[in-house]
Parts: structure tokens; sequence; C-alpha cells
């Protein structure tokens, strides 16, 4: 099972410590060339075989075909992710790369000594689009360490909120926080020549999605205006919606407990959330075939595409969707009720499936901070020698280690972020939808009527509605890129989709049945150490939160997000994170014929096809200046209506901003 | 539900406060995001819900089976949740 860390599987299936090894990392351990390529067959700096850039660092030597580019902020949506690159323009290749991020949120720091009840909504804070996988992963954590077990319609309403919430977030990441790098506007600067070719190029699915061709797809995605991203700001509004019937309100639900939940759940409950769940359905059908056709076109007719934002195949998820009956909140059962989830949990190296077992998924993970700005600290004595289960921990486990911030200057070739290095079995490791999907479909543990992994891809049965009803076949690609990803998660919709619809029924059988409890009660013991695990997945995947409580409060709370794994600056062996080894294995294809006119828009593309997470703020965009103002505006988050005109807020707020 | 009737307004710096309008009032935000007991028992609850359907769902419900009953272990007699329509 693990190739690196001194971990050796006994005759009852448990692990135990390999003689005379130590997990401990010192100077021997760390990265020459020749140690990592010992520890895992590669070359340095790449994760990966992609690339056979040696060990040494860019040498900014001052030859004038290598430039420096930094793009402060990355996302559309916040600002705290900033990423700095050497390319060779003459050569049209990324020299160097590294991802920073810029705030330090302190999240970990915030919940020590507090009562673990606050956990859930703090916690939740951590991500405005997000918010609700912090706060099931927190009462998860918590339904271990007390313990409590949500009765079934407790787990099927957190199912249901859960899978609206991704309808939601992946919409808004296709459409708009990715999908304007691939509009028509941005072509238009970046690839004209491309664009020309898109608008003469016929969509092969336009039946289904309504765009005759590739350029009027890329039109639709025309920030602000294009009709394909309002529709997908509509879509954002009823998801969440949806989520709101379930878990009170969205963002940062208010009834999510430990236990269960909270929620009334009445009749307008299920009446509202099937309507919107309803136009769900062809939302899938739809956005599955049109980013299709748009990911294949840009395959097809941008040579070298196919490399932008590439990684090898290293992936892992913590699954996401309980099956009642198997759920049960304890440890040691994990790895019963995590395959048993509607999306299995797994890791997979190098294409290879290894483990779909949450409790060897747990085990393998190590945190680093060799490069960040925080202090190690394994100098002091290690809290857990053992999971729950009895198995040996890394003393750089998220259960051992404390967050000790220490901000400094910034260096490359030192420490440059606040993100940290996780690892599992010292590999790096990518999360997203089409992770998710992968170990799913490689699994086939899934057993559902509407979801059907087939190993080598998974099938979805998606309902009638105003379109026919129809089959979707998600494949397992050949490469982990840009293309992939973006295409993986608009699959991922008809997978949201059909949880919510599954969820639909279930309830519906337990209300037939009589069962409609949603929460069962539970107490914070006062006294002695209690710890406890939340494995979930946020919008882009992987997510834990690591707690423990002494004497009825927060000791330690450590959590990692699929974004701490994808920004991973350089971990203690070398090895970049994925978007730096993405960017890294990125040609620039766009055209430009000075440094000028540089955009740096194929890294772009490459870094925001990961969906970095990183927290929310809104950036109001004024018609007719160039300023963008920062503002916490809440309703142009929720993206609902401002007035009777059913125009979405963002629209009617820059309409207002424009007669001032 | 709820979010249509946000009563707030921008003043001129782009600030948003709650509106005095009587088109939005509070009570009435508030009377939209509260969710009140529906005073029905479980079962009667799925007989509401099952009868607020429209047809094309009851037709998509009637055939699904329940993930409770894998598809392999289907029991051979129907018990479908809309059946009772």
């Amino acid at each position: 099972m693990f190739e690196n860390l001194p971990l050796q599987r006994t005759g009852d299936g448990s692990y135990r410590l390999v003689d005379d090894e130590s997990f401990y990392i010192d100077e021997a351990h760390k990265s020459t060339a020749e140690r990592i390529e010992e520890m895992t067959g590669k070359t340095q700096s790449d994760g990966g075989a992609l690339r056979e850039d040696s060990a040494a660092s860019v040498d900014d030597s001052g030859d004038e075909e290598f430039h420096d580019i930094d793009i402060d902020p990355v996302t559309r949506v916040a600002g705290s992710l900033a990423f700095h690159a050497n390319v060779d323009l003459e050569d049209r290749t990324v020299r160097e790369a590294h991802a920073q991020a810029t705030l330090f949120r302190g999240y970990e720091v915030i919940l020590e000594g507090r009562d673990p009840r606050d956990a859930i909504d703090l916690s939740s804070r951590a991500c405005g689009v997000c918010g609700a996988v912090h706060s099931i992963c927190s009462s998860m954590a918590l339904e271990m360490a007390l313990p409590v077990e949500p009765p079934p319609m407790g787990v099927w309403a957190r199912n249901m909120g859960q899978a609206a919430a991704f309808l939601y977030d992946n919409s808004l990441h296709l459409h708009l926080l990715a999908g304007p790098d691939y509009s028509a506007s941005m072509m238009a600067d970046t690839n004209p020549d491309l664009l020309s070719t898109a608008r003469d190029t016929a969509a092969p699915h336009a039946s289904i999605h309504g765009y005759e061709t590739i350029g009027d797809i890329m039109e639709g995605l025309n920030p602000l205006e294009g009709d394909l991203y309002l529709s997908a700001l509509e879509k954002t509004r009823d998801a969440r919606q949806m989520a709101s019937l379930m878990l009170g309100k969205y963002p940062h639900p208010s009834t999510i407990a430990p236990g269960g939940v909270t929620t009334t759940l009445s009749r307008s409950s299920f009446t509202q959330y099937y309507t919107r769940l309803d136009d769900m359905f062809d939302w899938a059908k739809k956005i599955a075939f049109l980013w299709d056709d748009l990911m294949d076109f840009m395959l097809e007719h941008q040579p070298g595409f196919e490399h932008v934002g590439e990684h090898p195949i290293n992936m892992i998820g913590t699954g996401v969707y309980d099956d009642p009956e198997v759920y049960n909140a304890r440890y040691e059962d994990a790895d019963e009720w995590g395959n048993a989830r509607l999306a299995t949990p797994g890791v997979i190296i190098d294409g290879e499936l290894v483990t779909t077992n949450l409790t060897e998924i747990d085990i393998g993970m190590e945190e680093f901070v060799d490069h960040s700005y925080y202090e190690d600290w394994t100098d002091e004595a290690v809290p857990f020698e053992t999971s729950p289960a009895g198995d040996p921990l890394s003393p750089y486990h998220p259960w051992n280690k404390e967050t000790r911030p220490k901000p400094e200057g910034t260096s490359w070739r030192d420490r440059y972020t606040w993100g940290t290095a996780p690892r599992w079995d010292r590999h790096t490791m990518e999360c997203c939808p089409h992770a998710r999907l992968w170990i799913t479909a490689l699994a086939e543990e899934v057993d559902n009527p509407f979801i059907r992994p087939t190993g080598d891809g998974i099938e979805f049965d998606l309902p009638e509605a105003e379109l026919e009803e129809m089959t979707l076949r998600w494949d397992v690609p050949d490469r982990l890129n840009a293309a992939e990803r973006l295409r993986g998660k608009a699959y991922a919709l008809a997978h949201h989709a059909l949880v919510c619809y599954t969820g639909f029924i279930e309830a519906l059988e337990l209300l037939k049945d009589g069962k409609d409890a949603v929460h069962n009660e539970f107490s914070i013991p006062k006294s002695g150490t209690h710890r406890g695990v939340g494995f979930w997945e946020a919008g882009r995947g992987f997510l834990t939160h690591h707690l423990t409580i002494e004497d009825g409060v927060i000791d330690n709370y450590q959590i990692v997000t699929p974004s701490t794994w994808n920004s991973s600056p350089t971990g203690p062996f070398g090895q970049s994170g994925p978007f730096e080894v993405g960017a890294k294995n990125t040609p620039i294809l766009e055209d430009f014929e000075s440094e000028e006119d540089f955009s740096a828009i194929d890294i772009l593309r490459g870094v925001r096809s990961f969906d970095p997470c990183m927290p929310c703020t809104v950036h109001m965009y004024t018609p007719g200046g160039q300023d963008v103002i920062t503002e916490n505006v809440t309703m142009t988050t929720c993206g609902c209506s401002y007035d009777s005109d059913n125009k979405p807020a963002e629209v009617t707020l820059r309409e207002m901003l424009a007669d001032d | 539900m709820c979010l249509d009737k946000i009563p707030v307004e921008f003043d001129a710096e782009g600030k948003a406060t709650l509106s005095e309008a009587e088109s939005g009032t509070t009570s009435d935000f508030l009377d939209d995001v509260t969710v009140s007991d529906d005073g029905l028992d479980a079962e009667s609850r799925f007989e509401a819900v099952v009868e607020e359907l429209p047809e094309r769902a009851l037709d998509s419900l009637n055939e699904a089976p329940s993930e409770n009953r894998r598809t392999d272990e289907r029991q051979t007699e129907s018990e479908n949740p809309a059946e009772h329509v």
C-alpha cells in the first residue's frame, strides 16, 4: 500500500511502523535530486514524469527571453491567490512557477479553546461559496468525537442540501470563474484566429444545448453580458434556494448540527425542492454536452492545449453522500461507510486506484510547512501516536499538527506562502470533481439505479424534464489537464442532480414509513480527551476537519481543504504542488507581439481549471470606468433578483451604479 | 420563497441599506423566509408532497426504485412511493 511511509500491513489488516524506521524528516531526508528520484522514481520538480528539469532552481541571469510574470489576484471571486512564473517567451515555456496564498485566515488558531459547537459556524466562514461543506464536515468530526449518529432523514437532508450546493458551486465555476477564459471577448485578444475558426465551427450537440456554433458558446460566456453567463447566474440562485430548503439558508447554512439537521422539513420544503430539481436535470444535460463541444474544439484546433494545466494522474478524494443504513460516525467503521457513499473515497497514483478506504487515506496524510509561513511543530511530543483504530500516525498528521504562524518575507527558494504542503504517502495529490468521478468510476462501489460506474467511466440516467430522459456517459480520460478538469466538472452536475433525486425518493420512502426525524440529541463531554475527523468533500473535492476536544473545549482543530492540496508549495522532498506543476507543463499558446501584449492566459486557464478556492470577496464592475470596487455585498453573492423585472442582481446593480 | 423580496436599496456610493418602500418590508421578508411547521404527520406529508408533484415526475418516481432496495435485490411486488396516488 505505502511506498514511501514507513508503514507495513500486518496479517489482520492493521498497520505497524516498520522496524528501525521513523516518520521524522531530517536533513538527510530532505531533497536532493537523488533522494527524490530514489523515492519516487521520477525527476525533481515535476511531481511526475512530465518534465525533465534538473533539481536546480531557475537562475535569473537577466537573459532577455526570460520574464517574471506576477499575477495577483488569480481568481475572479476573491483576491488572496497570487502566482509567480518565470517564462521564456521565445521558447514559449514556463520555467518556474510558484503559487502563493497571500492571506492568513487563522481558523485553526481562532477555534482553539472554544466550545466545539462553534466550529460548525466559524469554520463555515472559511468560504462563502462552500460554507455548507465546512459546517457538515465539522459536524461529522463532532459526531465521531461525541459520539452521535443522525437519523436517516437527517442524513438525506444533509446529502440533498450538499448536492444542491454543489450544483451552485460547479455552475458558478464553469461559467463565471473559468468560463470567461474561453469567452469571445477574451479569445478576441488572446487567440483571434481561433475565435474566427470557432465562429465557423458547428457545435455537435447544438440540438441539446441550443448553441449553433462554438463561437456562439464563446459569446455566451462573455462576462456580465453573455446569455450563458447570465443563465448560469440564475441557475446558481435556484440551486442555492434548493440548498436553503434543506439547510436553512445559503451561504453559511444555519441548521447543520452534530446528529443531523435542525431544519423544519415541511410539505413545501419537498415540493419546492423538486420544482427546482426538475430544471436542474435539463441544465445538467445541456452543460455536459456544451463543455464537451467547447473542450473538444479547443483540443482539436489549438495544438498544445492538451498540455495546458497538465498534471500527473495523482488524485485523492474523501467521498461524499452517506448511506444512512451504513453511516454510524465511528472511525473504526469508516472504511465500510466510506465505500457505501454515492461518491467513493480513494487515492489514485499514476492512474492506478490504490485504496478506497478512509482509514488508509487518513493515516497516509501528512502536512509540511518547509516552504510556508509557519514553524515546524515536531519538536514537541506527539499527541497521538496512533489513529483511533490503532494504526501509527505520523508526527506530521493533522491530529498531531500545531498551527504556528510565522510571517516573513517572500523567498521562492525558502518560504513564500500561507498554504501548507499536504502529501499522501509523500506524493503530491490533486483534488477536484473530476477526481471524484475518476475514483468513483475505477472503484465501481456505487450501487445506485441512476449512477453507474463501469470501471472506465460513469453512466448517469437523467429523468425526463423539458428535455427527454437521457443517459450521459463520462469516460475516464487519458490525461489530467485543464480540459478534463472542466469537462469533469460539467458532468459532475449530472452526479449532483441524481443525488438530489435519489435523496428525494428516499425521503418520500421515509415519510411513507413515518420516519421524519431529522436530528438526534447530543452533548459535549466535559472531561477527558475526545477526537474525531470529518471526511467530506468541498466543491473541488477532498475535505477533512481533524478535531481534538480536551475537557469540553477545542484543543486542536486542523482543516485540510482541496485547495490546500492543489495550491501546495514545494514540499520537503522538492516536489512542486499541482498548480505549480500544471503551470510548468503549460505551453504558451496565445498570440502576442511583445511582452506588453502577453496576458499569460494559458497559465491562467491552467490554474483556474482547478477552481482555486480562496476567501470570498465581491468585485463589482462599474461600466464605463476602469475601477474595480471590492466590497462585501451579500446580495450579489446570492445572485438573486433585486426587482420584479427578475434581472440578476449583478446586472441590476451595474445599471443602478451607471446612473450615478 | 424569500429571496426575491430583499428590501434593500442602494445609495449614491453603492452601499446597501434597508428599504422603507412599501413594496418590500422587513415583515414581508421575514414571512417569506420563515418555514412554519405544516402540522402534518409524516405519512400525511408524504401524501401532500406526492399530490403536488407534476404528472411527469410521478411517472418517473413510479419507475424509480428506492436505493434501500439494491437493484439486484429488487422485490417482485412493487412498492414505489407514488403508488398511493
